[in-house]
């Protein structure tokens, strides 16, 4: 019981520590939910960011020396913030939760699948094996040596764990166990639903502007039960996927439901996040940024491709503290392949693509994902959905290039990792489809 | 009067109860025992096997020193990396010594190593070592005094 209430307080300082931006002027004008869902995202990407620094500086790891800088700052910048207009009138309309049996149903559908979720994680049914082999490993022991341990990431019988990996992850869950003074093991697989659930107000929100309320509720319901069952199904408790579907969804669904002249900071943001939890966060950020440029130019919007550069920049800003991290501390600096870079086994191309499309199921025989393509396929315009389509294909692309690597049959290594790490552009299919798909009710 | 639930609306909210039939076809499928209940890992729902392990290096880190520099090895050599990534973390200020790496075993045993964590039937003898305790999954072994 002690675990589980550190392991939860741990989670949920990360608000707190990220509290500044829900006061910024762009931020400000959203609904509460959504503003906390903002400062969540800010309080993980802020941590990652000052723990890497204090074990750059060689400085250890406290729960005080952790939490009062970002409780300080945070303070200071929502002062200032709060002090400064909020975003123009009219730029973002308040949303109205509708009162009607749709909304109704569609709440149900969410709380049963959320409710699945729960009952999965708990029962330790969705656990990801990584979880103990690694993800939680580093946690335990950055926790333990009080600093995103170096000399662990160097040891020759520490490859296993991926030593490359961004460290948001082990990071963020180091905290709690910090606080709580062990690692809530157990427990640590019910993270996945609160990432996902912090998703939802962001997702409800951009949904709401655009749509109208019994539309919005049907396609956040769907979102819900369809990333839901996902996580079960992928094993993604414990794991690296639920905060990258996060970060991925929050920084998504502001972009897809973006209305010109909206602030790009939140997204910006998020994306920096993504990149810190996973290397594919940091080319599904890309892909994002380019789907987006490419969006507004065919829309013709004022300046699509410059707008777009803060975009790119922000990730590339969580890439490059990493790699900075590693350079200072002595690791070797990138990310690890799986194999020489130019060494592809072309001959595996159609078995990589069958076995990619063959593990789309996403637990319920592939309907989260051909319910959408379709409503995108029958719908007019199609140009808001380029953002996640462009996420898609280049999420598919970059496993095929990693899958060509493996010079012996990939089948296997495709069927454990294709689940897990075509979540984020699940999550962008269905908000493009909900989009697209409502676009001529406005 | 509230306007009528428009057609999209039903149809979306239509696939995701049709999402939600798929867990629910799964569940009923599943024995009735195995349908809830409290687990004492966090891998009794996926990997009953490792589940096993965890229980025994659970009980092991409890036996051990917290600073202590540990190996393990495994009756079920296939099993034995899996024990030792997850030692790592069960261990956290330990200093964890591999006896195999990806099942290949090293060519010689670290020579610091003061105590084996042995998952599986563990042998009657194990040079150099005493066993110190018997667990339900295994024992523990520490490193023989110098005659």
């Amino acid at each position: 019981m002690k675990t589980l209430f550190f392991f939860a307080a741990g989670h949920l300082l990360l608000v707190p520590f990220g509290a500044a931006l829900a006061f910024h002027p762009a931020i400000r004008r959203l609904p509460v939910a959504a503003r906390l869902s903002a400062a969540l995202a800010a309080g993980a990407v802020g941590l990652t960011a000052e723990a890497l620094v204090l074990t750059g500086l060689g400085v250890r790891w406290s729960v005080a020396g952790l939490s009062a800088p970002l409780l300080l700052v945070s303070a200071i910048l929502a002062w200032r913030w709060s002090r400064q207009p909020a975003a123009p009138e009219g730029a973002i309309d308040p949303p109205v939760l509708g009162r009607d049996v749709a909304f109704a149903l569609a709440g149900a559908a969410a709380l049963l699948a959320l409710a699945h979720v729960g009952a999965s994680l708990v029962t330790e049914r969705a656990t990801s094996v990584d979880y103990v082999f690694f993800w939680g490993v580093k946690a335990a022991r950055f926790a333990a040596a009080r600093g995103v341990d170096p000399g662990l990431l160097r040891w020759e019988y520490f490859f296993h764990a991926v030593p490359s990996y961004p460290p948001l992850v082990p990071v963020v869950e180091a905290f709690p166990a910090m606080l709580a003074g062990e690692m809530a093991w157990r427990t640590g697989p019910l993270a996945a639903l609160f990432w996902l659930v912090a998703a939802l107000p962001v997702v409800w929100f951009a949904l709401r502007r655009r749509l109208p309320a019994d539309g919005a509720a049907a396609v956040a319901a769907f979102w819900t039960v369809a990333l839901g069952l996902s996580i079960v199904w992928s094993f993604s408790g414990g794991n690296a996927e639920a905060p990258l579907l996060f970060f991925f969804t929050v920084a998504g669904a502001t972009l897809l439901g973006e209305i010109p002249g909206d602030s790009r900071l939140l997204p910006a943001l998020a994306l920096a996040g993504a990149a810190l939890t996973k290397a594919e966060g940091a080319v599904g950020a890309g892909f994002l940024v380019a789907g987006v440029a490419l969006r507004d130019r065919l829309a013709g919007r004022p300046r699509a491709i410059a707008r777009g550069w803060p975009l790119a920049a922000a990730p590339a800003a969580g890439v490059l503290l990493w790699f900075g991290f590693q350079r200072a501390v002595g690791l070797p600096v990138g990310y690890t392949g799986h194999g020489p870079f130019f060494d592809l086994h072309f001959e595996n191309v159609g078995r990589i693509l069958g076995a990619e499309l063959r593990n789309l199921s996403a637990g319920t025989g592939g309907l989260s994902w051909i319910f959408p393509a379709a409503v995108i396929l029958f719908s007019r315009p199609r140009r808001a959905a380029l953002p996640a389509l462009a996420v898609f294909a280049g999420t598919l692309l970059f496993l095929l290039f990693d899958y060509l690597h493996d010079a012996g049959d990939p089948s296997l290594r495709i069927s454990w990792t294709i689940p897990r790490v075509t979540q984020p552009a699940l999550s962008l299919g269905i908000l493009a489809a909900g989009l697209t798909g409502f676009e001529k009710r406005r | 009067m509230r306007p009528a639930v428009g057609t999209r609306t039903r149809i979306w909210i239509a696939a995701s109860f049709a999402l939600l039939v798929f867990p629910l076809v799964r569940w009923a499928q599943a024995p009735a025992g195995g349908r809830l209940f409290l687990p004492r890992t966090p891998l009794d729902g996926v990997r009953p096997d490792l589940a096993r392990a965890w229980t025994f290096l659970d009980e092991a880190r409890r036996a051990v020193p917290e600073r202590c520099r540990f190996t393990v090895l495994s009756s079920d050599f296939s099993l034995e990396m899996d024990v030792f990534m997850m030692a790592i973390g069960l261990l956290p200020s330990a200093y964890p010594r591999p006896s195999s790496y990806y099942e290949a075993p090293l060519a010689r045993r670290p020579a610091d190593v003061e105590y084996v964590l042995y998952f599986g039937q563990p042998p009657a003898e194990l040079p150099g070592f005493r066993r110190i305790s018997t667990l339900h999954e295994g024992a523990i072994f520490r490193r023989a005094p110098p005659r």
